[in-house]
């Protein structure tokens, strides 16, 4: 059974087009292909086991 | 495929020919991005944008300058009305790819003019103002900014969603089931949609649409599937049942019921008719009697004529036969002929 005051809760406010530059911002661009290469400027090749020399 | 070092096209190799970097782990990242893009448009293709954004977004987080990912990401976020959304998302693919990327053609249309951006704007405030007056308890407000927000945006998923949550609480089950209807025809999958009409299917006990509904109410016996794989339909089965004893009883309550309003409504009508018109002639026949006795009552009577005794001087005379002309007769008299003398 739905309780319906908690369910008109859950509704929040859409950003606005005005918000656009504050949205664009807040994106988190970091992908796979970044943590790799931050792996590798570590001096760590993937696919090998992390063990220092 | 390029090399995310040097920038060099890759080849089967896993190392790069001009940097001699390691792509082995670099080449899965990027096959699985592929491979999520390619999960994503597939559950676009069948209007299953929740799962589709679910994929996307996978897919661009394995490797953002997957544009072709961004983009459909940015048209799953269009379909359900949340513009600002879309537009960031072509907004960074046009910055990540600025060279033939159809995201700079999406950009134009939706963004491209100021009467464009308005008109996509004020659906949006509607919705954020119908949240705030539900905030403050203000419900029927809350209804017709909704209405004014899906008139403005038919896309807008949220809205729809909302507007059969405030229906259903006022039991408003027709309106409600419309709401759901239009929100399902946006996303198939999205679990509050469907979570709504598992609602509304528990407390009107009826079906979303007539399949459902012959499901539910005509037992199994009754029912058979036709058609195959997305044709399939459920339709009731005639059956002939053998209803001979109820249907004599039903003649003959019909005859009952016809010779009762017969005897009851025709016949003493008739009756009173025959009535008349036997009186009418009743009286008609004393009137011709009296007017016969009248006639007889009111003939004058008969005298006889006094009885006269003879006299010479008052006998009375005799008339003399008189000559005269017989004007009656035109025959000529004869006259007597003359004896003619004997010499």
């Amino acid at each position: 059974m739905i309780n319906f005051d908690e369910e008109l809760k859950k509704f929040h406010p859409v950003t606005e087009i005005t918000d656009l530059e504050e949205v664009v911002r807040q994106q988190d661009l970091t992908d796979m292909t970044d943590i790799m290469r931050e792996l590798m400027r570590d001096g760590r090749e993937p696919g090998r086991d992390g063990q220092d020399s | 495929m390029r090399c995310y070092q040097c920038g060099a096209q890759l080849t089967r190799s896993n190392r790069c020919r001009q940097c001699g970097a390691d792509v082995t782990v670099y080449k899965k990242i990027i096959s699985l991005s592929n491979f999520y893009y390619n999960d994503g448009l597939e559950q676009a293709s069948v209007r299953n944008l929740t799962g589709a954004r679910v994929s996307l977004k996978r897919s661009v987080k394995y490797n953002k300058n997957n544009t072709d990912a961004r983009n459909l990401l940015g048209l799953i976020y269009y379909e359900t009305g949340d513009v600002t959304m879309a537009v960031a998302q072509w907004a960074i693919s046009q910055t990540l790819q600025p060279d033939d990327n159809p995201a700079s053609r999406y950009l134009d249309d939706v963004m491209g003019t100021k009467a464009s951006i308005a008109s996509e704007n004020r659906a949006l405030q509607k919705y954020n103002q119908a949240v705030t007056y539900i905030g403050q308890g203000s419900q029927d407000m809350a209804v017709i900014q909704l209405k004014k927000v899906v008139s403005l945006n038919p896309r807008m998923l949220p809205a729809y969603q909302m507007l059969a949550l405030l229906y259903m609480k006022t039991k408003q089950y027709g309106k409600a089931r419309r709401a759901l209807i239009a929100a399902k025809n946006i996303d198939t999958n999205d679990t509050t949609t469907l979570r709504y009409i598992k609602e509304w299917k528990r407390n009107t006990g009826k079906g979303m649409n007539r399949q459902e509904r012959l499901r539910t109410v005509t037992p199994s016996r009754d029912r058979k599937v036709v058609g195959e794989g997305g044709r399939k339909r459920v339709i009731p089965v005639k059956r002939f049942e053998n209803r001979g004893f109820w249907t004599f009883v039903n003649v003959c309550t019909g005859v009952l019921l016809g010779a009762a309003i017969i005897w009851f409504l025709v016949l003493p009508g008739r009756l009173h008719q025959q009535e008349e018109e036997y009186y009418r002639q009743l009286r008609d026949m004393y009137r011709q009697q009296e007017t016969a006795q009248v006639f007889v009552t009111e003939a004058p009577e008969e005298t006889p004529a006094p009885r006269q005794t003879e006299t010479p001087d008052t006998a009375s005379p005799v008339p003399a036969e008189t000559e005269g002309p017989d004007t009656a007769s035109s025959v000529p008299e004869e006259e007597d002929a003359p004896v003619p003398e004997e010499e």
